[in-house]
């Protein structure tokens, strides 16, 4: 899987590559509007996180041109500025994605994976992990075939782990990945406690071989056994 | 409110006392300064002061008119001085013409009296029982006749 | 009061104790004038009988026994000597006519030519004086009344005709609005002074528009800037995380430091979005279901903050319906409920009702809060609560007035509560 990182400022560029790179992706940059003219031309990719403020042009320029190359890449617009305006006008021009600076990198994880998921496998979006297979259209999971009873938020919080495995994730990020807006930094995180608790119980019950394991204050990790 | 209705008044008063000036009549002789009474005396001997009206204006000094009983009128200024004789188709005592006056009427009308004379800075201003009137300087050169 | 009541107000005043103060000067003047015009006849009647008594004395024994115009009556000398003259007003009585008529009197003495001394007493009849004393001080004070109120009037007209620019001045500050372009002023003028005034306003106007742009640009701009920065920090403490060897007081420590850029985080995005709405930058809005909306928020909200164990209720009167952006009404309704449940007793009430036009958001609390500051930017009144931005019900109160919708608060039944009320923002 080739994935082209467009992103002018370096540290955020270095930054995402390298997370990239532990979930096995060969990742490739570009700092600058000709460059990523350049590797968008002479390249295939799977998928391209586009910055539209770059230096030399627009981001949204490259997605033109994409069009008209008619090339398939999935493109996640990735922008500081988080307006609407900006939101539609990429979306209008064929970009899959819209993530607003600043984002946690498990959710770009997450949307990276849908994204590639739903390229790849013509209809079959499902994500399967050992025994575990989860269903992101339909919001279901079943383990051995079985399924998992499981509510809308655990689904979510389930769905969040699965995009992440074996990467340690920190509470607020996955508060705020599932429950969106709605959480402040304000009160204790307390609920996502027993929310995971009650998911990891589910879990146990129902056998799954990957198991959700608690690291002591700072948050979890889903861990698939080998 | 108070001070406008001051100023008001004040400046009423002082309306008031610019026209407060009323003559005094009186019979009192000795009101006349001490000039005139001897004037009087010396050229009217036979006569009495009927009335002396004293006229004061503001912001003259004082004029005196002592009427005689014989009808006759003397006017003097403040300081006693004679500024007019009115003798009221009698003659005026000579000692109130000037040389040059007398001489002027004997020459000119021999038969006439002068009856009044007045005096001031201008010269002198004498009447006829005929009906004229003759002007002459303050040193008493004729200066014209009117009827 | 207005510039033209005060200043017209002011001339009057002026004008009427000045005129009055001439009025009156006038007026004794002329009745002195008057009256001292009666005492010279008199004086000059008296110099003329005195003239013929003295000419022909046998007028001593004669009286007016018609007119009673004068008397003469002879005095001792004791009497004689220090006799003053008077004038006086008096009556005497017409037997003809039956009646009194007012005179004035002249009292004086002279010595006659029997060398005897006479009072003579003169009299003029005053009603022809009287009655024109009478005449000119109603002449005057309808004068007086007259050109008052000509000249009231008149200054009224001018100062009206002459406030007309600043008038206009004055209407068309009220059209200038921060945020919105600076509107023509069409306010043509000859007084140099409301030209300048003019001129002034329109420069002035223009200048703390573009400030008025420049700032709300430079926080737009300073909120974007640091949206990388963050989002660097951030990502690599995600990844510092997930290195080798890290003992758990490191990763408390990571996550101590992730938490606060959290906030720094949150802090931002909600300075951009009370920017954003300054700027009108949410303009495509809906019809949608705010009672629905609400629901769903509080009970999202109930499950993050189970641990307070607040008693929500909900109570639906009609559907609550408005036309607004949907994000918007997202984050409104968000900030207000979640103020609700934040600043909250443990296991307190909260308390949900919604009606036609208007919703309701009521907490349990312990006393009223100061309602002229709740909504400022950065205000917080629990100063303990260190986590909440102090944006939350200042971003409510710009979304509210994006769209006309009151928001105001109110403390019944030991309950602090929040309404908002739609009823301007239908149209």
């Amino acid at each position: 899987m080739k994935i082209l990182v467009v992103e002018d400022e370096l540290s955020l560029q270095k930054m995402v590559k390298e997370s990239l790179e532990r979930e096995h992706f060969v990742v490739e940059c570009a700092s600058d509007f000709p460059s990523a003219m350049a590797k968008v031309n002479d390249y295939d990719y799977d998928c391209i996180l586009l910055d539209i403020m770059l230096p030399g042009g627009s981001g949204l320029s490259v997605l033109e041109e994409l069009k008209r190359m008619r090339k398939r890449e999935s493109v996640i617009i990735i922008s500081a500025k988080d307006s609407l305006e900006d939101k539609v006008l990429g979306l209008d021009l064929g970009a899959d994605d819209y993530l607003a600076k600043p984002f946690h990198l498990a959710e770009l994880n997450a949307r990276v994976k849908s994204l590639l998921r739903r390229k790849q496998a013509n209809g079959d979006t499902s994500i399967v992990l050992g025994n575990l297979v989860l269903y992101p259209d339909k919001r279901s999971a079943s383990v051995d075939g079985k399924e998992l009873q499981l509510n809308r938020k655990e689904f979510d919080l389930l769905y969040y782990f699965a995009s992440n495995p074996n990467r340690l994730m920190n509470k607020t990020s996955l508060a705020e990945s599932v429950w969106g807006d709605n959480i402040d930094q304000a009160d204790s995180l307390d609920f996502i406690y027993s929310q995971v608790k009650n998911l990891r119980k589910k879990m146990k019950q129902a056998g799954t071989v990957p198991e959700v394991k608690a690291v002591y204050g700072f948050g979890y990790k889903l861990v698939l056994e080998d | 409110m108070k001070k406008i209705l001051a100023v008001l008044a004040a400046a009423v008063m002082s309306v008031q006392m610019v026209s407060a000036d009323n003559d005094v009549v009186t019979t009192d002789e000795s009101r006349l300064p001490v000039a005139a009474r001897e004037t009087i005396k010396k050229n009217f001997p036979d006569a009495k002061i009927s009335y002396v009206k004293i006229e004061k204006d503001f912001f003259q000094s004082a004029n005196y008119e002592a009427t005689l009983t014989n009808g006759m009128e003397i006017d003097f200024n403040s300081k006693g001085d004679w500024i007019e004789v009115d003798c009221k188709r009698q003659a005026v005592p000579a000692a109130f013409i000037p040389a040059s006056v007398k001489e002027y009427v004997e020459t000119n009308f021999p038969t006439a009296l002068i009856v009044k004379i007045e005096r001031d800075r201008k010269g002198y201003d004498i009447e006829m029982n005929n009906g004229l009137d003759a002007e002459f300087t303050p040193t008493g050169a004729f200066l014209r006749l009117d009827d | 009061m207005k510039l033209v009541h005060y200043t017209n107000r002011s001339l009057f005043i002026l004008l009427f104790f000045l005129m009055g103060a001439w009025g009156l000067l006038f007026y004794f003047t002329i009745i002195d004038e008057v009256m001292d015009e009666t005492d010279d006849t008199l004086e000059n009647y008296r110099e003329i009988v005195v003239g013929k008594i003295l000419d022909d004395p046998e007028i001593l024994e004669t009286e007016d026994r018609i007119l009673h115009s004068y008397t003469i009556r002879p005095l001792d000398i004791g009497e004689a000597l220090d006799y003053e003259v008077q004038f006086y007003d008096s009556e005497i009585y017409i037997a003809t006519e039956d009646e009194h008529e007012p005179v004035r009197v002249m009292r004086s003495c002279f010595l006659a030519p029997d060398d005897q001394f006479y009072e003579l007493t003169l009299r003029i009849s005053t009603v022809e004086r009287d009655d024109m004393v009478r005449a000119i001080f109603w002449y005057l004070l309808v004068l007086y009344i007259v050109m008052l109120l000509c000249v009231t009037a008149g200054t009224r007209v001018v100062l009206k005709r002459v406030f007309v620019p600043l008038q206009r001045l004055l209407t068309w500050f009220d059209h200038v609005v921060p945020g919105k372009p600076v509107p023509p002023l069409d306010n043509e003028t000859k007084i140099a002074e409301f030209s300048k005034l003019n001129k002034a306003a329109v420069a002035m106007s223009f200048r703390s528009q573009k400030a008025y742009e420049e700032q709300k640009q430079f926080i737009e701009n300073a909120s974007h800037e640091l949206q990388t920065p963050l989002a660097i920090a951030r990502g690599k403490l995600e990844l510092l995380a997930e290195s080798e060897g890290l003992s758990e007081k490191h990763l408390q420590d990571i996550d101590e430091l992730y938490r606060t850029l959290g906030r720094a985080v949150k802090l931002n995005k909600s300075l951009l979005l009370l920017s954003r709405i300054d700027n009108g930058q949410y303009p495509d809005s809906r019809m949608l279901d705010l009672g629905a909306i609400a629901k769903e928020t509080l009970c999202n909200l109930l499950d993050i903050y189970e641990s307070r164990q607040i008693k929500a209720s909900v109570e639906e009167r009609d559907v609550c319906r408005a036309e607004m952006n949907d994000s918007l009404a997202h984050v409104l309704l968000t900030n207000l409920l979640k103020n609700a449940i934040v600043h909250n007793n443990s296991g307190g009430e909260l308390r949900l009702v919604l009606g036609k036009n208007e919703m309701k958001v009521c907490n349990t609390g312990v006393s009223p809060l100061d309602a002229g500051k709740i909504f400022r930017r950065f205000y917080r009144a629990d100063l303990s609560k260190k986590e909440s931005t102090g944006l939350g019900l200042a971003i409510a109160k710009s979304i509210c007035g994006l769209y006309g919708i009151r928001l105001s608060y109110m403390y019944e039944q030991g309950m602090h509560c929040f309404v908002l009320n739609f009823v301007n923002s239908q149209n």
